[in-house]
């Protein structure tokens, strides 16, 4: 315990070490070798972080060789997991008088939690990271190596931005969840407003920001319901008091349960009562809590900010909004795992907006021609699938496809912005093509990260995306297989069309470049690293069998789904309970679909690379038949114009409205209430001199009505 | 405890200076320099006092004051009744926060004006330190009559304030400032003067007094003194002064005006302090001594508060001047204040108390910056600049700061009073914990949707002043006086400071709310007898439950009037001293209620 509490600690306080030190000497002293003191912290916080993994593994690994000799007291390593560790008291929430005041429970504590689901955040997480700010120190420069404007402010806001992430991995209650959350949001908007001499960049920031607080609105008030529910807000606590709840009827441990309530609630706490009162409020709080999911990992309708959010420099735009923080919302959910298995309604909402998302995202994709705005809607839409899969119960697939997927995204994103940077800031892939000669590595690491993200067999996203679909096509509604399988021929198409048009062909490059560099070695080692990622992530979910399997040899489910099934135990046991068809774990026989899903991959990789190679008139042609369904999806469904008119123009008409009401009307009765004195008593000055006297003449008469009326009123 | 009446030293100090700049003729250089350094001395003065404070917050429990002063006055035996008028001070985990932030802001603010006043030092800096030494001893005093003299008396020194080194319109800004606050406060004078009237039903130390001693006036709800009539009344004069000042929704036009006119100093003063003073005697006064009211007009208070947190972001989202922009964020901030204040659970007083606290840290540096940036380029309007992060990127850094604080990001002090305010008002209404409050859900949730109106119009500032293109007024920035294009040292040097306390509060507030506690948990409590007391009385003469559940939920309404005999003959009956029991409940005493 107490070397995981260290560890915990030290985590997310080296990159936020880094950060404050470039802020003390980095600016006046290091300068343009600020990165080195950001790159150290998050590789130390790496490394902590694989120590910390293997500290959790030798746990689980003691536990399960102690059971097997059926030595169940020996069985404690993998227990203090689910608890809170307590690092010190924040603030007190609660000590009403009747409660005696100033009792410990009462203080909200600054808490951690170190259990399997925070050890794959922490490493997907801190892997990432630290691959992009090893790429940064070659991208944040230009060609002759000279360091940009704000080279030392960016590093800081990394390091504010690993800091910050790792505490909302690590929180062990819903207060600490919700700073790192916000402090994520933080990050994200100084980093998106980068270039803030860019008016979009920095109108993309506040978006970004503020649609985040609309989430966010609806995550404290779910927050607060939560503590008026259960007079607590550590997760492990909420978690146990709503599976004792939804395991009531037909659970066998009503003691534990009930003496779990008095010990939280109070001794005079009615079990039934509250145990129909968490029933009732279990869906609002589910759907409150996935308000904040939707604003972070920006699902429709809170999407709106992501796209925008591409003004920022490009490896922001890979770790933060692609690889990591975007996925905060997927984390909450698969978190909150038994909050949400208790409700039906929050569990079909979710997976219904991650499936619209999903298909609407990828539609959107296929008519953009900005590089890193198609990127930009192919997370939108990958998202998509991870609530899909959180929805019809197959939590760990979802984390699964969230891992994989921070490997392959952020490697397109790199490659992005290597070609960014080669091309001298034009990213539009109509204005460049045939890169594939002059950049070999952005090539062919791209592309083995776009093979990942269409789903190309036996690459890392084959396996979780395949097993999200199939845990679709299990559950209630096997509409979301079928859109989740659209969406993958979708994700095929729109991936190799921008492949084609900006690697293959013939070479072009836009005005005032003459030759395409690729990045140097700062730039391609993590480029490679993360297309190594891309391509062997996956094999963690699978294990291999002789003969029965995909290929006759592959298996979903492996390793990464063994370590992650305690966290997610209870969830499965009340949807079990529900009677709910989920599937996640249940792989076995599935295999047709996987052949058929690696066939749709084929599909759309091999019809995309066709027609923008060989018949590139025929995309145009269809664009232009397709009019105004075109135009609409073109110009992304009008969201934004739509939210300016319905929201954004009334609010400030309302704020106009408020102080024309100061102005005109309050003070205008004030101007009366201040001149019937002075019509009264005549013969006073008019001026500010005889407004000052009348005031006070009015006052004076006030104040003996008011001792009249008093005296009198009490006789 | 000590022997040094360090509280009157507190106080005498900053007049001594102010009186000392009055009587001699010093240059501009020198006179800065000595009213900073008697600011600093005071603050010295109160570092002295603090550490007392932390040696003895053990005593603080149920209701407890520390470095207790008292000293009669005037005191005429002749009459019936006799007069006994007190000079009493004292500090408990109430204002000892408050008074802290007024001895961290007002140095700083005198500081900020070394560059920004340049005419009639003399005056003006002696002014700031009799407004110093006024704000002072409103958190000090433990007699309403002081009190009140302090509460006017700071009208006094900021009317000329804003008056002589404001704005263009400072002449209508500082009349209208004066005489809305004056008009309220009259109406509390004849409160005030009533209540020690009252006081006169008390029987103190086996006698009887006109008197205005706070724990004697806090005696009279316990006792029986006021009925519900006079309690009602006595709230609306006292509602009438305090709500002006605060100032809440609709009283509140008077504070853009104010704002935007008044000297930067002075607006830091005024956002940081003065508006606290009418929070403070809400928790001082209207709460404690009028619970019966408080109860009733719970409800009254919890809308104007809401509808001051919304009507103020609004209102804040639409404005051009960065200056009036700020203003109108104090109006939603205030009413977020209020509503911690009468949801009348334990979160939301801490959180009230803290917000007094980190709205005069966030709202007084913001104001500092604005005025900075008013230095530069003698305009604040957001048309005339922009993009300035490009050519002041530390003031950048501040501003983004003060705002995140402002907007209430956790990690940062505004957080914490923000969270426990609403978390005070979604509890409000539960009665599990043996009362409940007037307020709840229903107010809670469009009180919250200030957390996201904050963020739209604070960042919406943000973008215009410091981000996009560079944008300034055609003669560049004003270099006189020694400033640099971005902050001089000492800007910084005055900023840090704020900065570092934000922080700190954000972090580890636990010290601080350490102390409130015990101050609160008195108000609670009588607010909790009200209830109690109620509750017997409607269950005393009612046979069944569900006329029992009606009758409580009438009593509040016409519960009967009990004349001041009936309190004499209750008195006589119980031991000469129920003060015990009237000033705080004992821990055991405490437990009945449960």
């Amino acid at each position: 315990m107490e070397n995981l509490k260290t560890l915990a600690i030290l985590i997310p306080i080296l990159p936020l070490l880094g950060m404050l030190l470039v802020g003390a000497v980095g600016l006046r002293f290091l300068k343009d070798k600020s990165h080195w003191l950001v790159i150290t912290g998050v590789g130390g916080s790496l490394v902590l972080a694989c120590l910390i993994l293997g500290d959790v593994v030798s746990r689980v690994s003691r536990d399960e060789a102690a059971s097997h000799v059926a030595n169940a007291e020996s069985a404690v390593g993998s227990a203090a997991l689910s608890k809170s560790i307590p690092i010190y008291d924040w603030f007190v929430v609660e000590a009403d008088p009747a409660h005696g005041a100033m009792q410990s429970a009462g203080w909200l504590q600054m808490t951690f939690r170190v259990d399997q689901l925070t050890c794959v955040m922490l490493m997907t997480v801190l892997a990432v990271s630290f691959m992009v700010v090893l790429y940064s120190k070659g991208y944040m420069r230009d060609h002759h190596g000279h360091a940009e404007r704000g080279y030392e402010r960016f590093f800081a806001f990394l390091g504010l931005f690993v800091f910050s992430m790792c505490m909302l991995v690590l929180a062990g209650n819903f207060l600490v969840l919700y700073l790192g959350w916000e402090l994520v949001g933080l990050s994200s908007y100084l980093l998106i407003g980068h270039y803030y001499q860019k008016p979009e960049a920095a109108l993309a920031a506040r978006k970004a920001f503020i649609v985040n607080r609309i989430g966010d609105f609806g995550f404290a008030l779910g927050i607060w319901l939560i503590y008026l529910t259960f007079r607590t807000l550590d997760h492990q606590t909420v978690f146990d008091l709503v599976a004792g709840v939804f395991n009531y009827d037909a659970g066998h441990n009503h003691q534990a349960f009930e003496s779990l309530v008095h010990t939280t609630l109070g001794a005079q706490a009615s079990v039934m009562d509250f145990k129909v009162l968490v029933e009732s409020r279990i869906t609002w709080i589910a759907l409150l809590l996935f308000c904040g999911a939707m604003g972070k990992s920006a699902q429709f309708p809170l999407h709106v900010w992501l796209p925008d959010a591409m003004e920022g420099p490009t490896p922001v735009s890979a770790l933060i909004h692609a690889a990591t923080m975007v996925t905060a919302g997927v984390y909450l959910v698969a978190r909150c795992s038994v909050i949400f298995a208790s409700s039906e309604i929050a569990m079909w909402f979710v997976a219904a907006i991650g499936a619209a998302t999903a298909f609407f995202a990828a539609t959107i994709a296929m008519t953009q021609f900005d590089m890193k705005r198609i990127l930009a809607y192919s997370t939108l839409s990958q998202l998509g699938y991870m609530f899909m899969g959180l929805g019809v119960g197959a939590f760990d697939s979802s984390v699964f496809h969230l891992y994989t997927h921070a490997f392959f995204k952020a490697c397109l994103f790199l490659g992005a912005g290597s070609v960014m940077h080669a091309m001298g800031g034009v990213i539009d892939i109509r204005r460049f093509s045939g890169l594939r000669k002059q950049m070999p590595v952005t090539h062919l690491t791209f592309l083995i990260a776009s093979l990942a993200l269409a789903g190309f067999p036996l690459l890392s996203a084959f396996w979780s995306k395949d097993e999200i679909i199939h845990a679709a096509f299990q559950s209630n509604v096997p509409m979301f297989g079928w859109i989740g399988l659209v969406t993958a021929l979708l994700t095929a198409f729109y991936t190799f069309r921008m492949v084609a048009m900006a690697f293959w062909g013939p070479l072009r490059l836009p005005q005032g470049v003459e030759h395409a560099h690729e990045g140097g070695i700062w730039m391609n080692g993590p480029l490679v690293f993360l297309s190594i990622g891309a391509v062997l992530a996956g094999y963690v979910g699978v294990h291999f069998v002789s003969g029965g399997g995909f290929l006759g040899v592959f298996q979903p489910d492996g390793v990464f789904h063994e370590f992650l099934a305690p966290v997610i135990a209870s969830a499965k046991g009340i949807l079990a309970g529900h009677g709910a068809e989920h599937a996640g774990a249940a792989h076995a026989g599935g295999h047709g679909l996987m052949y058929a899903s690696s066939g749709i991959a084929i599909l759309g990789i091999l019809s995309a690379s066709y027609l923008y190679l060989k018949r590139p008139t025929i995309p145009w042609a269809i664009a232009a038949a397709s009019g105004s369904l075109y135009r609409l999806v073109y110009n992304k469904y009008y969201v934004d114009e739509i939210y300016d008119a319905v929201f954004v123009q009334p609010l400030r008409r309302m704020g106009r409205l408020c102080f024309a009401i100061d102005r005109n009307f309050i003070n205008a009765i004030l101007y009366v209430l201040g001149n019937i004195p002075r019509a009264i008593g005549f013969g006073v000055r008019s001026g500010q001199q005889g407004a000052m006297q009348g005031y006070a003449l009015g006052m004076v008469i006030g104040l003996v009505a008011l001792i009249w009326i008093v005296l009198n009123g009490i006789g | 405890m000590s022997s040094m009446p360090l509280l009157s030293i507190l106080l005498a100090t900053p007049v001594f200076g102010a009186i000392v700049i009055f009587a001699t003729n010093w240059d501009p250089a020198t006179i800065r320099r000595f009213a900073l350094g008697m600011s600093v001395v005071t603050l010295a003065v109160a570092v002295c006092a603090l550490a007392v404070f932390m040696q003895h917050t053990g005593d603080l429990s149920s209701g407890g004051q520390l470095l207790t002063e008292s000293h009669s006055w005037v005191s005429s035996d002749g009459a019936a009744i006799p007069l006994r008028l007190g000079y009493k001070l004292g500090l408990d985990g109430i204002s000892m926060p408050l008074m802290l932030m007024t001895l961290l802001l007002t140095p700083l603010a005198i500081w900020a004006s070394f560059t920004s006043i340049q005419s009639r030092h003399r005056e003006y800096y002696a002014l700031m330190l009799l407004l110093f030494g006024a704000m002072l001893g409103v958190f000090c005093a433990r007699d309403l009559l002081l009190f009140y003299v302090c509460f006017e008396f700071t009208l006094i020194p900021l009317y000329f304030l804003i008056g002589i080194w404001g704005g263009s319109e400072r002449q209508k800004a500082a009349n209208m400032f004066f005489l809305y606050t004056l008009a309220g406060s009259m109406l509390t004078f004849a409160g005030v003067l009533y209540l020690g009237w009252k006081a006169s039903s008390v029987v103190h130390d086996g006698a009887r007094a006109f008197t205005f001693d706070f724990d004697i006036i806090y005696m009279l709800h316990a006792q029986g003194g006021l009925s519900a009539t006079e309690q009602w009344w006595l709230f609306v004069a006292f509602f009438a002064g305090f709500a002006i000042k605060v100032p809440l929704f609709p009283f509140h036009t008077w504070l853009p005006l104010a704002h935007v006119e008044a000297p930067t100093a002075g607006s830091v003063i005024l956002a940081a302090v003065l508006l606290k003073l009418g929070t403070y005697g809400f928790l001082r006064v209207s709460m404690p001594v009028f619970p019966n009211a408080a109860i009733e007009l719970g409800p009254v208070m919890g809308v104007l508060a809401v509808v001051g947190v919304v009507y103020g972001a609004l209102a804040a989202w639409v404005q051009t001047d960065v200056k009036r922009l700020v203003a109108y964020s104090s109006v939603s901030h205030l009413g977020f204040c209020l509503l911690g204040m009468f949801c009348m659970k334990m979160a939301g007083l801490t959180g009230s108390v803290l917000y007094m606290v980190n709205h005069g840290l966030s709202t007084g540096a913001l104001f500092l910056i604005v005025g900075m940036i008013y230095e530069r380029y003698h305009t604040r309007e957001m048309d005339q600049i922009g993009g300035l992060a490009r050519k002041m990127p530390i003031m950048a850094f501040f501003l983004v700061f003060f705002t995140m604080s402002s907007i209430g990001l956790p990690g940062l002090n505004g957080f914490v009073s923000e969270f426990l305010v609403l978390i005070g008002t979604f509890i409000s209404g539960r009665t599990d914990s043996g009362m409940a409050g007037p307020l709840g859900v229903g107010y809670a949730i469009p009180a919250a949707t200030g957390i996201l109106l904050g963020a739209i119009y604070m960042l919406y500032m943000v973008r215009r002043v410091l981000f996009g293109p560079v944008k300034e007024p055609g003669h560049g920035y004003d270099s006189s006086g020694g400033l640099t294009q971005d902050l001089t040292r000492r800007e910084v040097s005055i900023l840090a400071p704020i900065a570092l306390a934000c922080i700190f509060l954000g972090v580890y507030p636990k010290p601080v709310i350490d102390w409130m506690e015990p101050s609160l948990s008195p108000v609670l409590e009588r607010v909790a007898n009200v209830h109690m007391e109620d509750w017997h009385r409607a269950t005393a003469g009612v046979e069944s439950d569900d006329a029992a559940y009606s009758a409580l939920a009438v009593t509040l309404a016409d519960s009967a009037d009990r004349s001041t005999l009936d309190i004499v003959r209750r008195d006589g009956e119980a031991a000469p001293l129920a003060a015990p029991i009237a000033i705080h409940m004992k821990p055991d005493d405490s437990e009945a209620l449960r």
